[in-house]
């Protein structure tokens, strides 16, 4: 082969490494059209009245302020390669303000009936709230985060993430495909969490958790005043430094309980049952904490 | 009629009191009759007079020679009024204006995402063909256990639930929280496949 040549087939190689090069490239990143419809509402609010929201496809962010009215910003977007399909299917995106004697509501919800979704739809919610104002939200395919809210709340969420910042009062939560994060929830807490993970640290009160097919992990201090786990196809994690305080029944069917050494342990077993009792140390009485679960482990531990 | 009690009347009739007219009212009564009579032609005459309007500027004289003090109570009178009236109207208007209607702006803008970014898992064909290997397999099975129909009908849950999810997932969202719970769904139906299997055996 001579010199020629082999320039030849360089050059040839090399054009064909940036068009391969620039080919990869092309088909790593998309342009989007990015349709977004910018919604802001101030609505009066009365003592006693529940701030009712209903989302979907939805991110929403709930927090108090010193004000007595309730501000809503929602975007919602809409994102396609065309702008005029981004633009048209962000007509399926409906939103609704009501006010009623009881209840503040605000709703979005995705009308579109077929199988699949044309353009990416997604609702961005910032709400802010009286702080004596009640929250009870609904969300679905989405993401929520209620922070600093002091009267408690009730979500009903499916496919959902929730996190929970500073919650007082009663706290109800029913969760399917959604892992919750509670950090500083004090109160009286219901939990029914399928096919989700918990996460609770820093948590006060009195808790009663159902879990289905999910992992549960309670970071706890001494501030727990009673805990009541009852799991079905999850592992639950229970984490103290202060481990010798509580007052312990644990329970598992067709599991494992582990627990570290020092504690003083009772146990039996009948069946695939196995049961241990921990008692605090000295004449405390301790904190009740009631842990109860059906193909799934049990782990005590320090942190 | 015969009036029955003629005396008593009688005698009250005369009992009432009498006066008398001032002594030069006649006269008076007389001279001023005599004064009408005598203007009559007057009052004809001036009915007869021509009328000229009078000239506007007359007016604006007669308004600036006023006393002072009626003007500047007039003014202040108006002031106060237009005040209140703005004072009204402003509260008004921002009362309504911040809990009225919703401000809704429409906004467009260009992104450039990576693939990567995108959910991918939309049209999984590779699931979609495990669904379907397992169909198969299911419909083959003359009996099941009760093991294996719970595990049937956890399937089913998941299989609604990846539906559900997927009817709200288009191939251009980059909601990466779905994706991933999307992909649980995927990945816990493979586990029941499999531990269906395992019952088959």
């Amino acid at each position: 082969m001579n010199t020629t040549n082999s320039h030849i087939i360089i050059r040839f190689i090399f054009l064909l490494s940036v068009t391969m090069i620039a080919n990869i490239s092309m088909a790593q990143s998309v342009n989007l059209q990015i349709v977004t419809k910018e919604i802001k509402k101030k609505m009066k609010y009365k003592d006693g009245q529940v701030l009712a929201v209903q989302g979907e496809k939805s991110e929403v962010e709930i927090t108090p302020w010193e004000k007595d009215y309730i501000a809503i910003t929602l975007n919602l977007t809409a994102q396609h390669p065309e702008r005029a399909i981004a633009e048209e299917d962000l007509t399926y995106f409906e939103y609704k303000f009501e006010d009623t004697r009881d209840t503040i509501f605000i709703q979005n919800e995705i009308t579109a009936k077929d199988e699949t979704l044309r353009s990416g739809l997604q609702a961005f919610y910032v709400i802010n709230i009286p702080a004596s104002c009640k929250v009870k939200l609904d969300n679905y395919f989405g993401t929520a985060v209620l922070t600093d809210l002091s009267q408690g709340i009730d979500i009903n969420s499916e496919f959902c993430n929730l996190e929970l910042k500073n919650i007082l009062g009663k706290v109800d939560v029913n969760t399917y495909y959604g892992d919750l994060i509670g950090v500083m929830i004090n109160g009286e807490v219901n939990i029914s969490a399928r096919r989700s993970n918990v996460t609770l640290s820093e948590i006060e009160g009195k808790f009663n958790i159902e879990a289905h097919s999910g992992i549960v992990k309670v970071f706890a201090n001494q501030s727990l005043l009673d805990m009541n786990i009852n799991a079905t196809k999850s592992d639950v994690f229970f984490y103290d430094s202060q481990l010798s305080g509580y007052n312990f029944n644990l329970t598992s069917q067709k599991g494992d309980i582990e627990l570290p050494d020092r504690l003083r342990a009772e146990y039996t077993k009948e069946n695939e049952i196995r049961n241990i009792i921990v008692k605090p140390e000295g004449e405390l009485i301790g904190v009740r904490v009631a842990i109860n679960v059906i193909s799934g482990d049990i782990m005590l531990g320090t942190r | 009629m015969e009036e029955k009690n003629k005396h008593s009347l009688k005698k009250a009739i005369d009992n009432l009191p009498k006066y008398s007219p001032e002594a030069n009212l006649w006269d008076k009564l007389s001279d001023n009759l005599d004064q009408a009579q005598a203007d009559a032609p007057l009052h004809e005459a001036i009915k007869l007079l021509p009328t000229y309007p009078a000239p506007d500027a007359a007016w604006n004289t007669i308004e600036q020679n006023l006393p002072a003090v009626r003007r500047k109570m007039w003014t202040r009178v108006l002031a106060v009024a237009a005040s209140l009236l703005l004072l009204i109207g402003f509260v008004w208007n921002t009362t309504t204006e911040e809990f009225g209607p919703a401000i809704v702006k429409v906004k467009h803008q260009e992104k450039q995402v990576q693939e990567t970014q995108l959910v991918n898992n939309v049209y999984n064909l590779n699931a979609a063909l495990a669904d379907s290997a397992f169909k198969t397999i299911v419909r083959a099975q003359k009996e099941s256990s009760d093991r294996a129909k719970e595990i049937l009908a956890e399937l089913d849950e998941l299989d609604d639930s990846k539906k559900r999810l997927k009817s709200r997932l288009s191939k251009f969202d980059t909601n990466k929280n779905l994706e991933e719970t999307l992909n649980k769904i995927e990945k816990e139906s493979a586990e029941l496949r499999a531990a269906y299997l395992a019952t088959t055996i």
